[in-house]
């Protein structure tokens, strides 16, 4: 999961525009490869149908092979479906700030296997009329396809491109929202640790999962489940910060900040009964349309912070009324754009 | 919880942290077993020393309220006795107020024991 640092949309129109230009230029970055995949191999079977046998030669063994039409069917409805799924998603995600980056290096790294793939089949099968078996190049072994999958996935985070700026907030906490009183020379910080018993079940099941794949499994599905077992456990175990910088949701094994809200972004926060907007039935670091956050528990008290653009930011979390005064307090110390302090809360 | 550290007091800054979390327990703020944050988080919010933080954590070991262990998280101690600790805090600060009015032990006893009318 990336870290968020002022990411979303814009409140002012423009801002907004922008944000949609960015956000369709990204999708377009994120879905070109599967749609290249899917095309990749009926242009080269139609460019070349009067080279290739009738039938295509897919592995080592000389029984696996399948007609050209059928292999594109197949193929085409695999790159569909996933097309598809993920174009609905992006499209639900469309104003989150969290994920809509990091489909791309995968949809890069998936696109250029796939061709690499397809342009191996057709060229191995090529102007043999009876093939006994299909040996792929040496840039068609599993090592190099994962070299190029891995230059390929990085190629589409960069041309994912970085977030948008987000407006500075121009509404400041009304007077009725919590505060505490600060006495010059004070340091004063809020810290608060959280941990998701959810999350790490789930991590528990898919690392027993992994394990038991890895020694009765070919292949490295069970080490990759091992990997996102190991990814999943690591936010299951947070901690809540709010001090000079804004506030912090921070995984402690890698130490690393997972969602960071700068005060200029912030409009006013409040200690909320329940952690109401974030999907439900999802743990840790999760996002809704508009509402991000961290989810560790089903109900409970949560720190909300009503951001610039309509965004929200949800932690469950204890005592989020201390945290709420807080942050309320700092927002006060911060200029006020257009200057309209306690306009609405 | 909130951490408060005032670096003009005469109050050592590792003291300091150490009263946030005793204040944090007597407000009910945490309760036996709860993880108290990081010692690095709370080094990184408030802007001082990791061993400033863990000498505060270690004090609050040393006075049973939390347990330490290496490779786990620093939890409130399952004996920490919230309503103890407040009394002990005012204690503290009924002592302190006590040399700065020039009252010594004896008086002070001799005000408690009239307070509970045992005189």
């Amino acid at each position: 999961m990336q870290t968020i640092a002022g990411e979303g949309i814009g409140a002012v129109p423009q801002t907004r525009r922008q944000f949609t230009r960015r956000f369709g230029r990204r999708r377009a970055v994120i879905l070109a490869p599967l749609v290249i995949a899917m095309l990749v191999l009926p242009a080269l079977t139609l460019a070349l149908r009067s080279r290739l046998p009738a039938q295509a030669a897919l592995s080592a063994d000389p029984d696996d092979r399948l007609s050209w039409p059928i292999l594109n069917a197949v193929t085409a409805a695999w790159l569909l479906v996933g097309t598809v799924a993920l174009a609905a998603w992006l499209h639900r995600h469309r104003l989150s700030p969290v994920g809509v980056r990091w489909p791309a290096p995968f949809t890069w790294a998936a696109g250029a296997a796939a061709c690499v793939r397809s342009l191996s089949l057709v060229t191995g099968n090529l102007d043999d009329a009876r093939p006994q078996a299909f040996h792929p190049a040496w840039w068609a072994h599993p090592a190099a396809i994962a070299v190029i999958a891995a230059v390929s996935g990085a190629v589409g985070w960069v041309l994912a491109g970085g977030d948008p700026d987000l407006p500075t907030a121009t509404v400041r906490p009304g007077p009725e929202a919590p505060r505490i009183t600060l006495a010059p020379h004070q340091r004063t910080a809020w810290c608060r640790s959280v941990v998701s018993h959810r999350t790490f079940a789930v991590a528990g099941v898919l690392a027993g999962l992994g394990l038991l794949g890895v020694f009765t499994m070919p292949g490295i599905a069970g080490v990759l489940t091992v990997i996102l077992a190991a990814l999943l456990a690591s936010h299951a175990t947070v901690t809540v910060r709010v001090d000079q910088r804004g506030v912090t949701l921070a995984q402690s094994i890698p130490r690393r900040a997972l969602i960071m809200v700068p005060f200029h972004h912030i409009e006013h926060a409040t200690a909320a009964p329940s952690p109401a907007g974030l999907p439900r039935g999802a743990y840790g670091v999760v996002a809704d349309g508009t509402v991000f956050g961290y989810r560790s528990r089903a109900s409970g008290p949560a720190l909300r912070l009503t951001l610039s653009g309509g965004r929200e930011c949800v932690f469950t979390v204890e005592d989020p009324e201390t945290a709420a005064a807080l942050i309320n307090t700092r927002l006060d110390d911060l200029p006020v754009p257009g200057s309209t302090r306690g306009a609405s809360c | 919880m909130l951490i408060t550290i005032d670096e003009t007091l005469n109050i050592p800054l590792a003291d300091q942290i150490a009263a946030a979390v005793r204040g944090a327990v007597i407000r009910g703020d945490f309760a036996p077993g709860d993880r108290l944050p990081p010692a690095r988080e709370v080094a990184t919010a408030l802007g001082v020393n990791l061993h400033t933080v863990l000498r505060g954590y270690q004090q609050l070991r040393e006075e049973g309220l939390v347990d330490m262990r290496r490779g786990r998280a620093t939890t409130i101690a399952a004996s920490a006795d919230a309503a103890g600790l407040a009394i002990t805090e005012h204690i503290r600060s009924l002592v302190d107020l006590a040399r700065r009015s020039g009252l010594d032990e004896h008086d002070l006893h001799t005000a408690i024991s009239r307070a509970f009318g045992t005189t």
